[in-house]
């Protein structure tokens, strides 16, 4: 009896590693069809959630190294994650700010992409947001006031869909783990549909005045969802306020 | 079968919230001593179903047998749904099991470890077990 019980409870532990990546979902019964169909050309409608790896913390495990302003402001940022981590902290997000780029993309929430003439659109779950990535040609912008989502243009090549963003707020950070960024950041994700239901992706992050070299991430994948739409999510300031009055700061002793 | 399959479930539970970075999504965590838990016999003051975090505050009897206010920190409301827990799991004037990972500050407030209540169910959100194994510097 008791070493029945306790098989079940292992197996459904070990359940947990799948449904770790995917906690809303069951991102291994997706209603689209569990079938390696192939890709559709250039096309990347849907719904799509981050799987890759138990924990996606940050791009990838190694941060490149720091330039002197880089680590001064990695030093001051207080995450709440990882071995740096302190009770409290001074993570933005804990203040309802948008995470930004990169970080909301590898966020445990789901991602859409919806094609129109001109832009694809990406409507991140996480803080219900979107992102217009115009495909109409257009150039980045020449200088542009900071916003925490950037500016971005996408194109084709080949089976690939490039999309390059500039213009980002640097009050995001990169990671829950506090890596910084400055206004001068270049993203670049790369997604290329692998089959019907997967899609991977590659982010590169170049900032020459926190990083001294391109950090290029890990190789991601996402899978297709069979949820018709997103769920909300925002990020509340009454509510963060209260939480952090009440319970956040008062258990770390603030 | 059925309190074994409600302990299995809540094993799982637990291990998301070890794992999983959208349980720790603030990592308010941090806070908590995860080796150590505090039972405590209370009475709900206030149940708060919101984001970021569900928040249950109570009044519970220290040794001497003074009331202290509590606050115990779990999981957002996205995530308790998937467990059975609903707006109305708990209101003012239950009495509830509490046992929580406590404030490494001192002060009284925890992370819930598990809630029972009047009627004898229990939740488990993080099990103990599964709390002390973490891993990779994650507090």
């Amino acid at each position: 009896m008791r070493s029945r019980s306790m098989a079940l409870t292992v197996a459904v532990a070990l359940l947990s590693g799948f449904w770790c990546v995917a906690p809303a979902r069951t991102a291994q019964q997706s209603g689209a069809a569990k079938t390696t169909a192939p890709a559709p050309a250039r096309d990347l409608s849907g719904i799509w959630l981050l799987t890759t790896g138990a924990r996606i913390r940050s791009l990838s495990k190694q941060t490149p190294p720091m330039t002197p302003l880089g680590q001064e402001m990695f030093n001051a940022n207080k995450p709440g994650f990882g071995p740096r981590a302190v009770p409290g902290g001074n993570d933005p997000i804990g203040h309802c700010d948008p995470p930004g780029l990169p970080r909301s993309l590898m966020s445990e929430r789901p991602i859409e992409f919806v094609q129109v003439a001109g832009k694809m659109l990406q409507f991140l779950e996480s803080y219900h947001t979107w992102r217009d990535i115009w495909t109409d040609g257009r150039a980045l912008p020449q200088d542009p006031d900071p916003r925490w989502y950037g500016y971005s243009v996408g194109k084709w090549q080949g089976d690939t869909f490039v999309v390059d963003s500039i213009g980002f707020d640097k009050r995001s950070w990169v990671d829950s783990l506090g890596d910084p960024h400055s206004e001068a950041m270049h993203l670049r994700e790369q997604y290329r549909r692998l089959d019907h239901d997967t899609l991977e992706r590659t982010i590169t992050l170049e900032d020459p005045t926190i990083y001294t070299k391109p950090w290029v991430s890990d190789r991601q994948i996402l899978k297709l969802q069979a949820q018709e739409g997103l769920d909300e999510d925002f990020c509340v300031g009454s509510e963060e306020e209260s939480f952090n009055q009440r319970l956040r700061n008062p258990a770390a002793g603030k | 079968m059925k309190s074994r399959l409600r302990i299995s479930f809540a094993l799982v539970i637990g291990l998301l919230a070890v794992y999983c970075p959208a349980f720790a999504h603030h990592g308010s965590s941090i806070s908590y001593d995860l080796k150590k838990t505090v039972e405590l016999k209370g009475t709900v003051t206030e149940f708060v179903w919101s984001n970021p975090h569900a928040q249950i505050y109570f009044d519970a009897k220290d040794a001497q047998g003074n009331v202290k206010h509590w606050g115990g920190e779990t999981f957002a409301p996205s995530t308790l749904t998937r467990t059975g827990w609903t707006k109305k799991t708990l209101k003012p004037g239950d009495q509830i099991t509490i046992t929580v990972f406590p404030s490494k500050a001192g002060s009284p407030f925890g992370l819930v470890s598990s809630v029972v209540l009047a009627d004898g169910q229990k939740f488990v959100p993080v099990s103990p077990e599964t709390a002390s194994t973490r891993t990779d510097g994650e507090q």
